[in-house]
């Protein structure tokens, strides 16, 4: 799996699992923890999904707005860590 | 020694000129020994615990550190170890008195014995812990060197209070070259005085001002003086932990050390959630860390889905409640911890249906009805703080049936608007340190406003000790 599909497949879960809003126009860099749209909850059922389809696991320590506030920021958080 | 008190003024001027002169290598010595000399000034016995502590967590980071076979077994018993030293003084009260009645047939001399909870034992304990967890998941390195440890453990400015901090990144800056140019110095002298304002003449006055039987009589007093004490209680208990996070990260800027923020606005909030992501921060990121996220990760990998309702109920639920032993033992934090996580699961069930939208892009009236209905819960909530379970309880229903009519002395209140306007203003700026983009002859004026008015309400009254000592 290559960034983009990686991408595509964050930005699914986001917008149909999370938001509940498979039309919004969700961009790489928007802010989610620090634009209100996820919380600590919705930020671990992020992780483990990527843990699911990536086979990369992101440590509890790290789950913070350094680096998981973008879906930009978590994919090159996934990229690294691969 | 208090952190207000002139003795402390004198205590780190003495140390700032010690740590000046002496080379680089010798200053995480000094800071040490000022540290153990520190702790020694609240009690001769609490050095010898913190000592004890430190060895116990030196000895078995290192033992993690060194991998298999048995690095699991050695952080379960360093984590066993750190919660029965905090649980054993936390508990110390309601079994020692039995203990001493069950050994008086052996007449050992046990008759008035008392064990006090070491202050700063609930902060340096958790910061124990998360150190050997984090240097069993490789993300902190175990300390080689035992004086950086030790330090990290006891350094006076953090040692009674906090903040919380992670030694995986706290340790290493111990050994890094320390920077203090002209821009630490004011954001320090900043911080200092905004902590002191904060304290002496907000919180000091407000806490005093509050009637002594509020919350072990709360029949005693109308709807509208519950509420509005209350209120002051509030703001109170904020600029006491506020202000002294201030005035200790000021302290600690001097020596180039920097502390972590523990306060983002959190009269600003729009509910729950938003709040414990901005009051008492190091512990809320603390308990998000070590119980969170573990907790919600291993009922998610079971079910990813939304409607999972474990993952729902249990985190929130169990960190509240660990949160609520944290800082009392009574049933009355069990029942706050309680409340706190159920309010946090209700705050969550509408993003189950409904389309999340940001805080920000809600429309007016549900952000002003979100903020009032936090306010409210709030101030409910936080009864249980001060009160025993049926107080709470003869609280709540005088304030919800709106029994009496009296009200309070409202000239307290005045100095509410310095620390809201505190607030405002670093909020709007959304920077602490926002004070510092005035002209010069505006921060000339509140500088000297400041200290005018810590000097004045300083020489007119008592000052409390910090409440989160207690803890």
């Amino acid at each position: 799996m290559n960034r983009d599909d990686i991408t595509r497949k964050l930005a699914d879960f986001i917008l149909t699992d999370i938001l509940n809003r498979p039309d919004y126009p969700l961009t790489e860099d928007e802010p989610l923890i620090t634009g209100g749209l996820i919380d600590s909850h919705s930020l671990v059922r992020i992780a483990v999904f990527a843990e699911q389809e990536t086979g990369v696991s992101i440590p509890d320590t790290d789950l913070t707005v350094k680096n998981m506030d973008t879906l930009r920021l978590i994919v090159d958080r996934i990229m690294a860590e691969r | 020694m208090s952190v207000i008190s002139l003795g402390f003024a004198g205590f780190c001027a003495l140390v700032l000129v010690l740590y000046y002169v002496l080379p680089v290598r010798a200053q995480n010595i000094l800071l040490l020994a000022a540290s153990y000399a520190f702790y020694a000034s609240l009690s001769w016995a609490f050095p010898l615990i913190l000592l004890v502590m430190t060895g116990v967590n030196y000895a078995l980071g290192r033992r993690v550190g060194a991998g298999r076979p048995h690095r699991r077994r050695w952080l379960v018993l360093g984590i066993l170890f750190d919660l029965a030293v905090l649980l054993f003084f936390k508990f110390a009260r309601f079994f020692v008195p039995d203990m001493i009645r069950l050994l008086s047939p052996l007449g050992l001399p046990l008759e008035g014995l008392k064990i006090l909870l070491p202050v700063g034992l609930s902060f340096y304990s958790l910061q124990a812990v998360s150190y050997l967890v984090d240097v069993s998941r490789k993300q902190a390195v175990p300390a080689e060197n035992i004086i950086d440890f030790a330090l990290a453990m006891a350094y006076f400015p953090k040692l009674v209070a906090g903040p919380i901090e992670r030694f995986r990144d706290f340790i290493p800056a111990l050994s890094q070259p320390r920077v203090v140019d002209k821009t630490v110095l004011t954001r320090s002298l900043t911080l200092l005085v905004i902590g002191l304002v904060r304290k002496v003449v907000v919180a000091d006055t407000l806490l005093t001002a509050i009637p002594g039987r509020l919350y072990s009589h709360p029949g005693q007093f109308s709807a509208a003086e519950l509420v509005i004490w209350t209120a002051a209680f509030i703001m109170g208990l904020y600029n006491d932990f506020a202000g002294y996070t201030e005035i200790v990260r000021g302290v600690s800027g001097f020596f180039g050390i920097e502390l972590s923020r523990n306060f983002a606005f959190p009269l600003f909030s729009r509910n729950f959630t938003e709040f414990w992501s901005r009051w008492h921060i190091s512990l809320s990121t603390w308990l998000r860390d070590y119980i969170y996220f573990p907790v919600s990760r291993a009922l998610a990998r079971r079910n990813l889905s939304r409607f999972n309702v474990a993952n729902l109920v249990l985190p929130p639920v169990v960190t509240m409640l660990a949160s609520g032993l944290w800082h009392g033992t009574g049933w009355n934090f069990i029942l706050w911890g309680l409340l706190m996580g159920l309010v946090l699961i209700a705050e969550r069930l509408p993003s189950l249906w409904r389309p999340v939208v940001a805080p920000d892009k809600r429309p007016a009236w549900r952000r002003y009805l979100a903020t009032a209905a936090f306010l409210v819960c709030g101030l409910l909530a936080v009864v249980m703080f001060k009160a025993s379970v049926p107080a709470a309880l003869v609280f709540w229903r005088r304030v919800t049936t709106w029994t009496g009519s009296a009200l309070p002395d409202s000239r307290v209140f005045l100095v509410v608007i310095p620390a809201l306007w505190i607030d405002w203003i670093q909020y709007r700026r959304k920077n602490e340190w926002a004070f510092l983009a005035w002209p010069r002859l505006a921060r000339a004026a509140v500088l000297a406003a400041a200290v005018l008015a810590v000097f004045l309400f300083g020489r007119a009254q008592i000052n409390e000790p910090f409440i989160y000592q207690g803890f």
